[in-house]
Parts: C-alpha cells; structure tokens; sequence
C-alpha cells in the first residue's frame, strides 16, 4: 500500500502528540466533531470508541465489522457457559445506543470498502482486527492427523457463521480421548466445554447441534500438555477449579488429585502434565500420536495415544488480517489489542489498552491541523445493501432470544444467511440502514 | 444540599456503568454527585465526604480490582477516621467462582472497621444471573433513595 511511512502507528510509540496543546471543541473548526472509523466491533474496537465517547462530546465513532453481528469474541470466543462474562456486551449495546456512535455490520474493510476511503472520510481509523487465528504449534504434524484449533471448536460452540469446522463434510466426534496442547484459559475452557453433561449448559447459549457433533457425549479423558513449569501457567487458578468442581469431572495435576470432590467413577479424567515439549503429531494405528519430551530431558520420551489433538497455544493475525494490514502505516492509522500487543489479552487488559489507544488518538488529532472530514455520511453511496445496522443487531438479538431453545438464554443463528434475514424482518428498509439514518433515529435513546 | 460521591473499582468496566446509573438515579432525585475510579480518590479526601457509594467487581481469587487496590492499601496504612462518611455498598461478581462479591466485602468491612456508617443492604449482583447490573442497581439505588437525608 503507498502511504507515507513516516509515522509509526504501534500505541507507545507516537512522540508527535506529546507536544499536543490542549485542543479545544472547535479543534476541527465549524464545531464539526472528529470521525474515527474503528474497524472491528471485537471487544477491544468496542472498548476504544467508549473511550473515545467517554466525556468527549466532539468525538463521532463508526465501528465496522466484517460480521453482521457486533462484539466479536464476547460473542464467539468467551466460552458459551460463561455468561457472566459475556454480559460485557450490555456496556457496549450501551454505547451503540448513543447519537454520534454507529455499527455498520457485515461491510469488510478492505474487500467492501478500502482502508484509502476510510482515510478520505474519517480522520482516524482505528485496527482493532483481533487475533482470529489459532497459533499452529510448530513440529512435525502428519496431514493426517486430527488436529484442531481451540479457537476454532470455540468458535463453532458458539455458532460462529464463519467456523471452518461448520463446514467440514463428515465432521464426526472427537472421540473419547483427546489431548489439549496449552496451559492457559482457553486450554481450560475446552477441557470444561468437552467434559460438561447437558445439564451443566443450562442458561447457556451453546450451539447445541456443534456440541452434539464434537461431543455426542462428554469427553471421557482429556489430557492437557504444558511445555511449561506448574507454577508457570498462564491459566487462573479460579478457571482451573471451576473445572475441578464440574460434577462428574476428576482432575488430577502431574498425578496428583487437584483437592476437593472425587468422584467414585468420574465420568471425565482429565490429567494435567507439565513439562511436556511437544516433538511430533503422528497418525497411529487410526488414532493420533502426540509424542513429547521431558522440558529439562530430551531424552525422556513420551507418547500418548488419542483420537483427536486440540492446540490451545495462542492466537495470531488471520491471513486476511496480515494481508490486508499487516504492513500498512500511515498517519492517523492506530492499532489496538491485539494487532499491536501481539497477544490476546482478556477483557481487563483490552480495556485498558483500549483507553491508552483513544487517549493518544485525541491527542494526535487535536494536535493536528483541522481538516473537514464527512464521517460515515461519506460512505453511504459506498456501502452495500446488505450492511447491517445496530438496529438490525437489535433484530437479530430479539429473534435469537425469542427462538432459545428450553434451558437456553439464546439460540443463535448459524449461517450469514439466517443473520442477514433476521436483520432484515419486520423493518421498512433492506438489512442495511445507512449510518446517516442510524445516527438520526439514535436520537431517540432506548 | 449533600454530594453523593459515587466511588468505583473495575476491571472489565461493568462497575464503571452501575456507578453511572446510580449516580444518575441520586441526580435524578436533586442531588448533586461526583463519579470518581478509586484510583483518583485520596484517603484524606474520604475522610471528608459524608455520603459515599461504593461500587466495586470482584477480580482473579477474590482480590480487589487492579484499580481499587492501591486505594485500599492506603486507606488501611493511614486508617483515617471516617465516623462523619456514611456510605452504600454495591458489589459485581460472579457465583460461578467461589469468591463471588469478596471485593466488595473487604472494601465494606475496611471502611466499618474505621467508623463509617453503612446505610442500607450491600447489593450484590451475580454475572451469572439474568438480571442486568444496571437493573440491580436501579432498584437498589431507588431504596437506598428512600434511607436519604431530604
């Protein structure tokens, strides 16, 4: 892409806005407010136009996301069964209820809409693309053996319309043994989704159709791989312990029972190892053979049998993502969460990025000359008809309440399609409303 | 009449809105009120306020959020008196740990501990309830109204 490579846009790194005087309402002249595109309507991207808004009347925020669906990994990535974690959700429906903050939903930037155009109508634009792929783990892996990404299964757990495992022909269970590489959160969450019975997903919104097909029953063992120290895991230790305590579950850390209820015959084992370095993943006698070595003995080495292998080991950039803006920079493009820490980080720490980030963007900007920018009214010729609205949220959100199965808070649409008709029932207008008429009818609060 | 500081520790940003709600439900009703995180506020500074709403999540193993900590390690190294604060307490937690509303606990037997006068019932939402927080405390805060000084 040709821009100027003159700024870097990390967080942390800007020196220009320090020298920024205290700008005033009028920074852009006319009493115009500033227009910062936020692209991706993740957590983090969320987080950041609520720090923009926050005491800041001047500030105007389009969030776009590739998805007709706003909040990103509250939506698909918190584990199903974690509701209480997911209600973050209700700050930002919060903050999409205010005049002068849009979601423009189902619109990819870069394919839809170019990043240039969002520079010509906005004066920042915020990367808050997330981490949306799970990091491979880097040994020697035979085609053939089933190995999938723990953000992919979660994904698909939580219905994501996009899982690549929703569309893989002859998807059958994982099977009765299967082995999780990684010992943070998201390794705990996999173990809790796989070794839960039906009754422990009550009030949750699980994709039940995906458990069904990953999971026909729990999970009978789960064995969780750490390269790593015990005491050096990245998982809470609250986490682990939720997962001790589900009924039916015996859990045991490099041979020792974790204290608290021992089932008499547990329905699901799950055994901790540690110091385990992953050296190959090999198809064997139909099942998959994960063989390791002892972290401070190469010579010790193990293999263990099981029908399925799950990497938990982080989460990277998409391909997409890296193509699209791996290498841009350019004035007033700013990166947070993810893209510019590398790391995933829960919603604590994003939130804290997140208000880092706005901070330095307020600055730049009214450190900056005032230039005239048309904000989403710029796009509304540009946007496809089947953008979605936050309005259209709010539809598909009612339907997906309205149609939860018994025991379930929601139950959520599956496919592009069925998200775009909901979007679309019972309103006047296509799926799509321009941001221009989001922003009129905002007006009128909630 | 009597400000009504309404005093928040977050993670996640949660206790940030219920703060904004119950400042929101005490200026409805005439009073003027002050938000602050519990980073900005000062021990001396508690020490001279009369009515105070604390709000607080519960983080990691039961512990204070990162924000309110440093609050609460001075507050009990200067252990001011505090017999002219009269204060509410409003806890966010989540009972799928067992260390559900422990924040809000340690700040509220802290601020007994130094003479301060509790009005009203500690709320204490759970995340993993279908009541929103900001429902909660929109009832909580309506009842706390009715304990007011006119």
């Amino acid at each position: 892409m040709a821009f100027p490579r003159s700024v870097t846009t990390e967080i942390g790194m800007r020196t220009r806005a320090q020298t920024a005087p205290n700008g005033s309402a009028d920074a852009v002249g006319a009493g115009l407010p500033f227009q910062v595109a936020v692209v991706g309507a993740g957590p983090t991207g969320c987080y950041t136009a609520q720090a923009l808004r926050k005491g800041q009347s001047d500030v105007e925020v389009t969030v776009f996301d590739s998805l007709p669906t706003p909040f990103g990994l509250v939506r698909y990535g918190i584990a199903p069964d974690h509701q209480g974690a997911k209600a973050v959700s209700r700050q930002f429906e919060r903050l999409f209820g205010q005049p002068g903050v849009d979601f423009v939903g189902n619109v990819s930037i870069g394919t839809d809409i170019s990043l240039e155009e969002l520079l010509e109508n906005f004066h920042a634009v915020v990367l808050a693309t997330g981490l949306g792929a799970d990091k491979p783990l880097a040994v020697y892996q035979d085609p053939d053996a089933r190995i999938i990404g723990a953000g992919e299964l979660i994904r698909f757990l939580n219905s994501d319309p996009d899982a690549r495992l929703r569309g893989q022909v002859g998807l059958e269970s994982l099977g009765d043994e299967v082995v999780i590489l990684g010992t943070g959160n998201v390794a705990v969450d996999v173990a809790r989704l796989l070794s839960k019975s039906d009754l422990d997903f009550i009030a949750s919104d699980v994709d039940d159709d995906a458990l069904r097909m990953v999971a026909p029953n729990p999970v009978k063992i789960i064995h969780i791989l750490g390269r790593c120290e015990a005491h050096l895991a990245k998982w809470d230790a609250s986490m682990v312990k939720e997962l001790a305590e589900v009924a039916g579950v015996h859990l045991s850390v490099d041979g020792t029972p974790l204290p608290g209820e021992e089932a008499v015959s547990p329905r699901t084992t799950v055994n901790v190892r540690f110091r385990r370095v992953p050296v190959s993943i090999r198809r064997h006698e139909g099942r998959v053979r994960v063989t390791t070595r002892h972290a401070a003995d190469a010579g010790l080495v193990d293999h263990l049998d099981a029908d399925t292998v799950i990497t938990a080991l982080g989460f990277g950039a998409s391909a997409a993502h890296r193509d699209r803006f791996g290498g841009v920079e350019a004035p007033n493009v700013f990166r947070v969460g993810g893209p510019a820490t590398g790391r995933l980080g829960n919603l604590a720490e994003n939130r804290k990025l997140a208000a880092a980030a706005a901070k330095d963007i307020l600055e730049t900007l009214r450190a900056q000359e005032p230039q005239e920018r048309a904000g989403p009214a710029g796009l509304r010729e540009r946007l496809p008809a089947s953008a979605v609205s936050i309005d259209g949220w709010k539809r598909i959100d009612d339907a997906e309440i309205r149609r939860a199965r018994p025991d379930r808070c929601r139950t959520k649409f599956t496919t592009r399609d069925d998200l775009l008709a909901a979007a679309a029932e019972g309103s006047d207008a296509p799926a799509s409303s321009s941001p221009a008429t989001t922003a009129a009818t905002a007006t009128q609060e909630n | 009449m009597t400000v009504v500081h309404v005093l928040f520790g977050t993670e996640s940003g949660n206790a940030e809105m219920v703060a904004d709600d119950i400042a929101a439900a005490f200026g409805d009703q005439g009073f003027e009120t002050v938000i602050a995180e519990l980073t900005d506020v000062e021990v001396p500074d508690l020490a001279a306020m009369e009515i105070a709403v604390f709000v607080s999540s519960t983080y990691g193993e039961g512990g204070l959020p990162e924000t309110a900590a440093p609050f609460y390690d001075a507050l009990m190294a200067e252990r001011p008196d505090l017999t002219g604060l009269r204060f509410a307490a409003f806890g966010l937690g989540d009972s799928i740990y067992e260390t559900f509303n422990n924040a809000i606990e340690t700040i509220r037997a802290a601020l007994l501990e130094l003479g301060a006068e509790q009005i009203g019932t500690t709320a204490k939402h759970d995340a993993a309830s279908t009541t929103p927080a900001t429902d909660l405390a929109e009832a909580w805060a309506r009842d706390l109204l009715t304990l007011m000084p006119a």
